[in-house]
């Protein structure tokens, strides 16, 4: 376990002194370049339903390699969960969760096997 | 132990909400529903570093029997808790790339976290290394606890006190939820699921471990006959 700790720590020492810091600001402010956003519903009329694709600009983007689709002020192409993007996220979040239960599960009746075992021996 | 199980229900159910039942977020469309998980995930690994801090002051001042094992116990939280954490740090980063363009800008929240993160590598070295010594338990048990009070400060003092690029905290100065209902929703069903997840994962580990102490107990018994 030590030795995992120790590759761990230098595995981020690395990833922090290879990553650039992305979005610099002249001033060093971080909070002046930072977007202008909060957790509140946008409303309808500012964002489409998923699955609908008359809002492409942004999938564009991405194809074209323009920075994470941010530069017409969208989200990297997942506006509008563009051609069923959405569904497809929630489905492989869906599958990973899937795997993960089945394991535990598994797991969970190993372990109330081997407590039975051991209580009757 | 049963309640863990409920994570079976909760956990789709929070997929479900956070992809079907959400409003996408204003100026974040749709990729802020990673919100739904990244968050949770952070809070699942701040219960974690406190239940481990608490088990270890229970078992150094415990003295009604009842502190055995207890620094394993905090151990296994402490690893639950790490491993949340790194989840956290790679849902964010993706986020990050989406909505700043970049997976690290090194905000203050993002470097608090990772000193966090090297804290609590230290406190596995440490646990590692000692693997021999009697000592163990009351050595890791201090360092677990001494980390218990540097936490808060670094998730809820240092973002607060220098700019960052994240948003307000959900509970903020003003002490009001910045957040439509249906996402406040959504958020709270997901932390509940990451919540049983997390005592899911503990009773698992703590009941493996009462099965090793068992087979233990048992080897000795016949060795002594």
């Amino acid at each position: 376990m030590n030795k995992l700790s120790m590759a761990m720590a230098f595995c981020l020492l690395l990833a922090g002194s290879i990553v650039p810091r992305g979005n610099p600001s002249p001033d060093g402010n971080i909070a002046a370049i930072a977007p202008q956003y909060s957790l509140v519903y946008a409303g309808e009329k500012d964002i489409p339903i998923a699955g609908d694709s008359s809002k492409k600009d942004d999938v564009d983007d991405v194809k074209n390699g323009v920075d994470g689709g941010m530069e017409n002020g969208g989200n990297g192409g997942m506006e509008n969960g563009g051609d069923g993007v959405l569904y497809r996220v929630m489905a492989i979040v869906l599958v990973i969760w899937m795997g993960l239960a089945l394991y535990l599960f598994r797991m969970d009746r190993k372990i109330v096997k081997l407590e039975k075992d051991l209580n009757e021996r | 132990m049963k309640t863990g199980r409920l994570v079976y229900l909760f956990m789709p159910a929070a997929i479900l909400m956070a992809f079907l039942y959400a409003p996408p977020a204003a100026g974040l469309g749709e990729a802020s529903r990673i919100v739904y998980f990244h968050v949770p995930l952070a809070w699942g690994s701040v219960l974690a570093f406190a239940v481990s801090g608490i088990l270890s002051i229970r078992y150094l001042f415990g003295s009604n029997g009842s502190e055995a094992m207890l620094d394993m116990k905090a151990h296994h939280s402490a690893g639950i808790g790490l491993t949340f954490t790194v989840l956290a740090i790679i849902s964010g980063s993706i986020w990050a790339k989406m909505s700043w363009g970049s997976y690290w800008n090194w905000d203050p929240r993002e470097t608090s976290i990772v000193i966090l993160l090297l804290i609590y590598i230290s406190y596995f070295a440490l646990y590692g290394v000692m693997s021999d010594n009697g000592n163990r338990g009351r050595i890791s048990s201090v360092y677990l606890i001494l980390v218990m009070v540097v936490v808060p400060f670094f998730i809820f003092v240092v973002p607060r006190v220098y700019p960052s690029l994240h948003p307000d905290p959900i509970i903020n100065a003003e002490k009001k939820m910045n957040m439509d209902m249906k996402m406040r929703m959504t958020l709270l069903v997901s932390a509940v699921s990451f919540t049983l997840l997390y005592v899911y994962f503990m009773g698992m580990r703590n009941r493996l471990m009462g099965i090793e102490k068992k087979i233990d107990e048992k080897i000795e018994n016949r060795r002594e006959i």
